[in-house]
């Protein structure tokens, strides 16, 4: 009996000491978990910055001072480049380690390691559309540059620093909830981070569509519905209108093109095509003197922030702004002499070829009258508490083979490679170290031929009152149409055989008009002798910014908040009195009455408590799906055309087939459609009402809100109070919207600069301050930023300090 | 037993307070009941008041996220208690199995001295 005991006592506690150790289904460990002095509880920090004074590291050079200001923003103060991104990379794993990580994860293709086999088909998208291929090029390219490539060492030994530092007890909270340990950091995740930046940026695109759309339509409809450019009365370019190009274009041949017409469908997953950015700035003749400047990047928010703000200073350099957490340098900022901020320069980067293979071992395809090996990767894909996969990837000379007999393609006819302008290597981190260095816009220019992608619209400020946008990347020279839709594989005449020689890309500095701009529309006009398409460009939020900015004066700092943050809404304002005019109010009950008399009396600016802007954003979805109805049951993949052209079309051809409804069996013009639409929307509107208990005010409706990367919603933050929305400068939309906002002052005086941003520095939801600069983004209030040459003697500037020296 | 395991789970892993909670109880004789208790008691009282601390020091910074997120009803007392009993069991089973090992060792000796 007493065996038995004992036997079945030492089994329970075997028992206990397991389970509680192992991680089952979405419960994490419980007795590592709840452990209070290792388990999520010491996780629970007392104070915004709890940490050693003095920390002794391997592998620097000499001492290193870190002042935190109130924003938990560290201002580090090295003696040499080396000790400076050192402790970048230290100080950037101290408060953001996890999603520095985690994000890599998902670059590389990873997340079923983490997640299980759930996450293997977006794995599997990721490893085929090339985004370890890049970075292991990348990587190779930096080796060359030794002196480049020493930073890169030493911000992957900085990282590393902290990450030997931890045990179990200080691991951010993540990876306790999901049970496992973080990994060395290598100069690898610094290239993984730039591919997946262009991975965001540059991927979009929509040949594939395109061609269904053309194979559906024909050609005189697909030009109808997918116009490349607006009516010149509302085309507004980056580089403005009357910009002379003085150089001789180099040429391409323009094949007779027969393109290959292969529907696809499913197609891979694709970055958001809302993500987009402004920025602007105004010279001497618009301020009265020096220059401001404003950018902030939409982007998806989330929790941590995808932004990270430092100061970096050494002997040479003295730069502020926001940083990538896992890339060293500042991506957006501004130094002693200059500001530089960032929009997507939007361009068709990415095409699609068809491949013919000799057979079915896959070993040679087609290319011209010769027959061109094929380069087969097997790419291992782990999963967590479960087998290995193993995709067979094939690459062409044009790049991986993405759609094929093993992932979205149809059976052995459909083998579509991808050439994508990130498959190769660049030396994006090169151009951007340089350009934290340049005093003024020579250098910046010139900083700037290293950049590859993904592109950007580069605006540009400077102390003596130079302002400026470049447009620097590696852009192949294109024929009309080249890679609008799949191009055939097997023609030399398709590939891509030249790029744009650097003084070709487009730039501006000081123009007549006294300011630049950006916000991701068309780059220039067709006075440039170049082919520059993109299937998404932006219609609203850049005239919008250069309506005001031609009619300001005496700009101040304040005028440059104002505007980052207005809420007009331009779309609005071009559709919405026709679709009002449109209706007949005599049949109107009350409500309709009401409503109808709200949205009269509407201003079109997307303010939090408006209800208009609720209704119009209800009204138009109604509209746009009525409207593009044909589009949802074709069997293939296809997209709707842009709002812009949609509002077009409404205005100019109110009797065109595609509007209408295709389900009803009478015949509807844009008239009908504007009533069915606006009856539905009411409805709809009623039903939300009921559903949600609330009033309709816009930012309730709109539900703006930043969500941890795990989805966890208890470390996420909904219903900001923030107007705006996509197409708005102010582009908050659902899930989407600045995630930076910056504005620079530079006079004689020298430089000053204002920021905010959805997140917090830190990354812990365990701390005080997390999350806390939110409710300001959303008010539009800044922060007058701290930029001091040597470090701060004040205390009460300095929240906390560190020094860290060599061991 | 508690200040043992709390200074060496400063930095040994959770489990070490079953080992300790074992080895204490091997050397110190008591019968099973006592030594279940003492086990029970000693770590559950440790990781109560342990947590209980973090939990007020920090305003349930944390704890009131985790409460939420797991199926605590949203009360961090509730948190600390499960908290407790994760450590509380954990322990009395290490101490109970140490007293009866010690008990299986002990027994020849014993009954050779009759």
């Amino acid at each position: 009996m007493k065996v038995i005991i004992f036997a079945l006592t030492f089994a329970i506690t075997l028992a206990i000491t397991i389970v509680f150790s192992v991680k089952i289904s979405t419960i994490p460990p419980l007795g590592k978990f709840f452990n209070p002095q290792g388990g999520f509880w010491a996780n629970s920090e007392r104070e915004a910055i709890s940490a050693p004074n003095l920390v002794k590291l391997e592998g620097l050079k000499d001492e290193v001072r870190i002042q935190f200001d109130e924003y938990l923003i560290p201002h580090i103060f090295a003696k040499n480049d080396e000790d400076l991104v050192f402790t970048q990379g230290y100080i950037t794993a101290f408060h953001r380690l996890w999603q520095m990580e985690f994000q890599l994860y998902s670059t590389a293709g990873r997340i079923s390691e983490l997640l299980g086999d759930g996450a293997l088909d977006y794995d599997r998208g990721k490893r085929r559309h090339g985004m370890t291929y890049g970075a292991r090029k990348t990587l190779e390219q930096w080796k060359e540059d030794p002196e480049m490539f020493k930073l890169i060492v030493a911000y992957t030994a900085g990282v590393n620093a902290y990450i030997n530092g931890l045990d179990y007890s200080n691991y951010p909270i993540e990876y306790k909830l999901l049970d496992y340990e973080p990994e060395p950091w290598s100069e690898y995740k610094c290239s993984l981070l730039l591919k997946e930046m262009s991975d965001v940026l540059s991927r979009g695109e929509a040949d594939l569509e395109n061609t269904n759309a053309l194979k559906l339509f024909g050609r005189e409809t697909f030009d109808f519905l997918f116009p490349e450019r607006p009516p010149l009365k509302d085309f507004d370019p980056v580089i403005p209108i009357g910009t002379t190009f003085d150089f001789e274009p180099l040429e391409v041949p323009e094949p007779d093109t027969l393109y290959p017409l292969v529907f696809t469908n499913p197609i891979l997953g694709k970055p958001d095509p809302n993500n987009g950015s402004n920025n602007f700035a105004v010279g001497p003749a618009k301020t009265g003197g020096g220059a401001l400047m404003a950018n902030e990047p939409d982007l998806n928010l989330n929790l941590p922030s995808i932004w990270y703000i430092v100061h970096l200073n050494a002997p040479g350099i003295n730069v502020f702004g926001a940083t990538l957490p896992g890339m060293p340098g500042v991506i957006i900022g501004h130094n002693d002499s200059i500001a530089w901020g960032m929009t997507n320069a939007k361009r068709d980067l990415v095409d699609w070829y068809r491949i013919e293979f000799r057979n079915i071992n896959r070993d040679e395809y087609k290319y011209d009258n010769r027959w061109l090996k094929t380069e087969k990767i097997i790419e291992e894909i782990k999963i967590r508490n479960g087998s290995t996969v193993y995709d067979t990837i094939i690459f062409t000379h044009y790049g991986p083979v993405v759609y094929d007999r093993n992932f979205k393609g149809n059976a052995e006819s459909t083998n579509l490679a991808m050439r994508w302008t990130a498959h190769d290597p660049g030396d994006e981190l090169k151009s951007l170290y340089l350009v934290n260095k340049a005093v003024n816009y020579e250098e910046f220019t010139s900083a700037l031929q290293y950049y590859f992608g993904p592109p950007q619209n580069f605006a540009f400020a400077s102390v003596n009152g130079d302002v400026a946008i470049n447009i620097p990347g590696k852009f192949p020279i294109k024929w009309k149409e080249q890679g609008k839709f799949i191009l055939d594989g097997a023609k030399s005449s398709h590939d891509w055989i030249k790029y744009m020689p650097e003084d070709h890309k487009l730039r501006v500095k000081n123009p007549p008009r006294g300011f630049i701009s950006s916000a991701n529309q068309h780059p220039v006009d067709s006075t440039y002798p170049y082919y520059t398409f993109d299937y998404n460009f932006e219609h609203y939020r850049g005239r919008r910014i250069n309506d005001r900015l031609n009619i300001l004066n005496r700009v101040t700092p304040e005028e440059m908040m104002k505007l980052q943050n207005d809420n007009f809404n331009y779309r609005a304002f071009e559709s919405l009195p026709m679709m009002l005019d449109s209706l007949d109010t005599t049949s109107f009950d009350d409500q309709k009455l009401r409503v109808h008399r709200l949205m009269k009396s509407w201003d079109y600016f997307n303010n939090v408590d408006s209800k208009a802007a609720s209704f119009y954003e209800l009204w138009w979805k109604k509209l746009y799906g009525l409207l593009w109805d044909e589009f949802d049951d074709t069997e293939v993949s296809v997209i709707k055309p842009h709002i812009y052209n949609t509002i077009h079309i409404l205005k100019n051809y109110p009797n065109n087939n595609f509007i209408d409804i295709k389900s009803t069996p009478e015949l509807e013009n844009a008239h009908e459609l504007f009533e069915r639409s606006f009856s539905e929307a009411i409805d709809s509107l009623n039903n939300w009402v009921t559903a949600s208990g609330e009033d309709y005010s816009w930012s309730k409706f709109k539900n703006t809100r930043i969500i941890h990367l795990m989805r966890i919603p208890q470390f996420s933050v909904d219903q900001i109070s923030i107007g705006g929305n996509s197409n708005i400068v102010n582009a908050a939309s659902g899930r989407h919207g600045p995630s930076w906002r910056m504005v620079v002052q530079l006079n004689d005086q020298g430089v000053k600069a204002w920021g905010v941003y959805p997140g917090s520095q830190t990354g812990n939801p365990g701390n005080p301050r997390y999350a806390h600069m939110i409710e300001d983004w959303a008010s539009g209030n800044y922060y007058e930023m701290l930029f001091p040459v040597k470090p701060l003697e004040d205390p009460e500037q300095i929240l906390f300090s560190q020094i860290l020296q060599p061991n | 037993m508690a200040s043992i395991t709390y200074f060496a789970l400063i930095s040994l892993p959770w489990w070490f307070l079953v080992v300790i909670t074992f080895l204490v109880s091997v050397m110190l004789p008591t019968n099973d009941f006592g030594a279940f208790l003492s086990g029970f008691l000693g770590i559950g009282l440790l990781w109560l008041v342990l947590t209980w601390k973090i939990d007020i020091e920090t305003n349930s910074i944390l704890s009131q996220k985790i409460a939420d997120l797991f199926p605590a009803g949203g009360d961090t007392t509730m948190l600390v208690i499960v908290a407790a009993l994760v450590g509380g069991v954990s322990g009395g089973f290490g101490s109970l199995f140490g007293n009866l090992l010690r008990k299986i060792w002990m027994k020849k000796p014993k009954s050779s001295m009759y």
